[in-house]
C-alpha cells in the first residue's frame, strides 16, 4: 500500500491517500480529505498517518515518498507487523529530518469530530484541532491556538476506530500547533496501546480522554 | 433474520399519488434477470389507491411502507431506514427499469467502488419519442461544468452510504444533485456502468417539473457549494476535460434495442420471443426452446418472458401511428421479416450463437462437437440417444431438434455423419475448440482428403 500526502487531484483539498497494491484490499474510503493544508509533514508524520488510518486492514507493507529515519522505519513496522518502505533511511543521528525543533513542541493538541464551535479559546498548552464534515461545510476557520477544518474523517469514523481517524489527522496537522502530544477520545486497551506507540513514533505523546 | 436470507440490493421507490402508473414501475423491477431483491415502496402520504396498488402485487419480495408526506427527501430516507440490501436501487414510480439493468450494474460492484450509476432513456409518454441520456465519467469536472449529477434513477449505491449522507430534508428539488456533490466531497467512489438503466417517461406530473423556482434555487446552491476552493482557471480547465469524459456507453441500436420496453400504447410488438428452460428427459438435461408471437403479448407478459431471459433478438417493434392511421394497418400488417424464417434457420441461428458465446459449456472437455437439427419425428431413437440433447423445441413430433455431439477426433465426427445422418435430412455441423492456429492445425493433421466434413 503506497501511502501519499499532497494535494488532491482536481478536488481543492490536500489528501492522505492510498494506492493498493496486488493482494491488498481496498479499504473503504481512499483518501482522507482536508479542504486545509497543514504547512509542513515529514515523511515519518505521513507513514505514521497511514498507519493509524489503514493500518489495521488487510496491508502487507507499507510505502511513502521521502525520507525516513531508520529507527522510524523499524518502530512503525514493528507496531504494524510488516514492512515499511521509504525513498531513502537515514542513519539515526539525523533524525530531526522534517521535525521542528522539540524545544518549541509543547502544546497538547486536542483533535475531535464536531460541528459546533467552541465559546473560549484552548487553555494554557493546549490547541484545538476540530474537524467539521466536508459534505456540508467547505473549508477552515484558523485560529491562533485553533482551528476548524472541514473533512471526511466523520466517514472514516464509521469504517474504523474513530481515535485512529483522528490521531492521524492529529499527527498530520501537529506541526502547526507546535504539539507535543495528542488528546484523543478513550478508546479500548489494545487499539490504545498501537495508536500510542505509533504518535511516538511521531514525537506526540497521546492522553485519552472519555467523550463526555 | 439470517444473513444468507437477505436481499444482495434493496429497491427503493418513493411514491405518491401516481397509483396509475405504479403497477407498471413495479413490475418492471420485479421481472428484473438478477432476482434477489427487495422493493421496498414508501408510500408518501398517497390519497389515492396507492396502497391497494402495491398490495395487489403478489410478490412475498415487496414491502409496503407508509410514509408521512413529509416530501421526497424523507420518504427516500425511510426507505433507507427499512432496506435490507447491501446495496440501494433507486427506482422511481413512473419509470421502467430495463430488465438486465440491476445483473449488468452488479458485474462493477467491488472493494474499490461505493457507487454506481448509468445512462438512461426518455421517452415522451405521448408521442414516444426517445432521448438517450448516457451520462459522463463522474468527478469534480462535470459537476463543475454544469452541476451535472449522475442520473438518479440509475443508482446502485451502497446502502450504508445512503443511511450516513441521508437525503437532504430540508430541500425538495435537486436532492440527488445535492446527495452527490456531499458524496464527492467525501470521497465516495463512483463508477459509470456504461448500463443504459431505464425508461424515464417524461409526462406532464413530473417532480421535476413541478419544482418551479425552487428547483432553480436549490440547484445554483449546489453548484456554488461544489465550486468553492476551485478557481476560475481550474473550473476551466476540468471543465474543458469533462466535456470529452463520457461513460462508455454502447450506443449501437440503442434507438430500437429498448423500444419494446415502451407501453403499449406507444407502440406495437411483433416476431417471436424466444424463451430457453432447462427439463429432465431420459435423454438427460434439455435445454428446451419457445418461439412465442410477440404481437399476442401485452407489456406485462412482454416484459415478465424477457425478465426471464426472452431474447427478445426476433421480435421488432414500431412506435404505433395516430389512430386513424393505425386502423388502416390492422389487417394490412406487413410480415416481419422474422416470419420468413423457418424453425429449422431459427433454431440453428440460436444454436450457432449460443455455442459462440458459451464454447466452454458446449465442448466440456472434446476438441470436437457435432450439431445436429431437425424434425423430432424425423429422429429415430438410436439418433436421439447418440444425439446427447442440448437444445430441443417444443414437445411435439413436428417441432425441431437440436443435438450436440461430442468428440475426441474429427475423424470419428465425420464417420458418425457417414453411419447415421447422411441419410436424413439433418444439419450436420463439425465444430472444433480452441483458437483458430490451434483449430488450423489440429484439422490439417486429421483432415483426410475427399472427406465429406459440412463445417468445421
Amino acid at each position: 500500500m503506497h501511502i501519499i500526502f499532497q494535494q488532491a487531484d482536481g478536488a481543492a483539498r490536500t489528501a492522505l491517500s492510498v494506492e493498493v497494491e496486488t493482494g491488498e484490499v481496498n479499504p473503504e474510503l481512499a483518501s482522507l480529505l482536508f479542504d486545509v493544508s497543514p504547512s509542513s509533514v515529514s515523511a515519518t508524520q505521513t507513514a505514521v498517518a497511514g498507519a493509524l488510518l489503514y493500518g489495521s486492514g488487510s496491508l502487507k507493507r507499507l510505502k511513502v515518498n521521502g525520507e525516513m529515519p531508520d529507527t522510524a522505519v523499524a518502530e512503525i513496522s514493528q507496531v504494524i507487523g510488516f514492512p515499511v518502505e521509504s525513498d531513502s533511511v537515514e542513519l539515526i543521528e539525523n533524525s530531526s529530518v522534517g521535525q521542528l525543533d522539540s524545544l518549541l513542541k509543547v502544546t497538547s493538541l486536542r483533535v475531535s469530530l464536531g460541528l459546533d464551535l467552541a465559546r473560549e479559546t484552548p487553555g494554557r498548552d493546549e490547541t484545538r484541532l476540530t474537524l467539521f464534515p466536508s459534505e456540508r461545510y467547505y473549508g477552515g476557520l484558523l485560529g491562533i491556538k485553533e482551528a476548524v477544518v472541514a473533512s471526511n474523517a466523520w466517514l472514516h469514523a464509521t469504517y474504523v476506530d474513530p481515535a485512529r481517524v483522528l490521531a492521524a489527522a492529529g499527527v498530520l496537522f501537529a506541526n502547526d500547533f507546535l504539539a507535543e502530544g495528542l488528546t484523543l477520545p478513550d478508546v479500548s486497551g489494545e487499539e490504545r496501546d498501537i495508536i500510542s506507540r505509533l504518535c511516538r513514533i511521531a514525537g506526540l505523546e497521546t492522553t485519552f480522554e472519555a467523550i463526555g | 433474520m439470517d444473513q444468507e436470507q437477505l436481499p444482495l440490493i434493496s429497491v427503493v421507490m418513493a411514491t405518491r399519488n401516481r397509483a396509475g402508473l405504479l403497477k407498471q414501475s413495479m413490475h418492471s423491477v420485479l421481472n428484473q434477470t438478477f432476482r434477489n431483491l427487495e422493493l421496498v415502496v414508501v408510500d408518501d402520504g398517497s390519497t389515492d389507491d396507492t396502497r391497494d396498488v402495491v398490495e395487489s402485487v403478489i410478490d412475498s419480495r415487496v414491502k409496503y411502507v407508509r410514509g408521512h408526506g413529509r416530501g421526497i427527501s424523507a420518504a427516500r430516507n425511510t426507505g433507507a431506514d427499512h432496506s435490507r440490501g447491501l446495496w440501494t436501487a433507486v427506482h422511481d414510480d413512473d419509470d421502467i427499469m430495463l430488465p438486465t439493468r440491476l445483473e449488468e450494474q452488479l458485474k462493477y460492484a467491488d472493494d474499490s467502488v461505493d457507487f454506481i450509476y448509468g445512462a438512461f432513456i426518455n421517452f415522451d409518454d405521448a408521442s414516444g419519442k426517445l432521448q438517450l441520456h448516457h451520462g459522463r465519467n463522474y468527478g469534480f469536472g462535470p459537476a463543475l461544468m454544469t452541476g451535472f449529477a449522475p442520473g438518479h434513477s440509475t443508482w446502485l449505491v451502497r446502502t450504508d452510504l445512503i443511511r450516513k449522507f441521508r437525503y437532504d430534508e430540508g430541500i425538495e428539488s435537486a436532492v440527488d444533485n445535492n446527495l452527490t456533490f456531499r458524496m464527492l466531497r467525501s470521497g465516495v467512489r463512483f463508477k459509470h456502468s456504461g448500463v443504459i438503466c431505464l425508461l424515464r417517461r417524461v409526462h406532464s406530473g413530473r417532480i421535476t417539473d413541478q419544482g418551479g423556482k425552487g428547483q432553480k434555487y436549490v440547484a445554483q446552491m449546489n453548484l456554488a457549494f461544489i465550486k468553492r476552493g476551485f478557481s476560475e482557471d481550474e473550473i476551466d480547465t476540468l471543465s474543458k476535460e469533462a466535456r470529452r469524459d463520457w461513460g462508455a456507453v454502447d450506443k449501437k441500436k440503442w434507438e430500437t434495442k429498448f423500444l419494446g420496453f415502451i407501453p403499449d400504447h406507444l407502440v406495437k410488438r411483433s416476431g417471436f420471443l424466444l424463451s430457453t428452460n432447462y427439463v429432465e428427459d431420459q435423454l438427460g438435461t434439455l435445454q428446451r426452446l419457445a418461439l412465442d408471437d410477440a404481437s399476442a403479448m401485452d407489456w406485462f407478459d412482454f416484459v415478465q418472458r424477457c425478465g426471464s431471459g426472452a431474447s427478445q433478438d426476433n421480435v421488432t417493434v414500431r412506435v404505433r401511428e395516430r389512430p386513424e392511421i393505425e386502423s388502416l394497418l390492422q389487417g394490412i400488417e406487413l410480415e416481419p421479416k422474422i416470419r420468413r424464417k423457418d424453425n429449422r434457420t431459427l433454431l440453428t441461428e440460436f444454436a450457432l450463437g449460443w455455442l459462440d458465446s458459451n464454447p466452454e459449456d458446449n465442448f466440456g472437455t472434446s476438441p470436437y462437437i457435432a450439431l445436429v437439427i431437425g424434425e423430432s419425428r424425423m429422429w429415430t431413437d438410436q439418433q436421439k440417444k447418440l444425439a446427447v440433447n442440448r437444445f430441443v423445441t417444443g414437445r411435439g413430433r413436428d417441432e425441431f431438434m437440436a443435438g450436440i455431439i461430442e468428440f475426441n477426433s474429427l475423424e470419428a465426427a465425420v464417420r458418425l455423419n457417414a453411419v447415421i445422418f447422411t441419410a436424413s435430412d439433418f444439419d450436420y455441423r463439425i465444430l472444433a475448440s480452441g483458437g483458430i492456429d490451434a483449430v488450423q492445425d489440429r484439422v490439417s493433421m486429421e483432415l483426410v482428403p475427399g472427406t465429406d466434413s459440412k463445417s468445421v
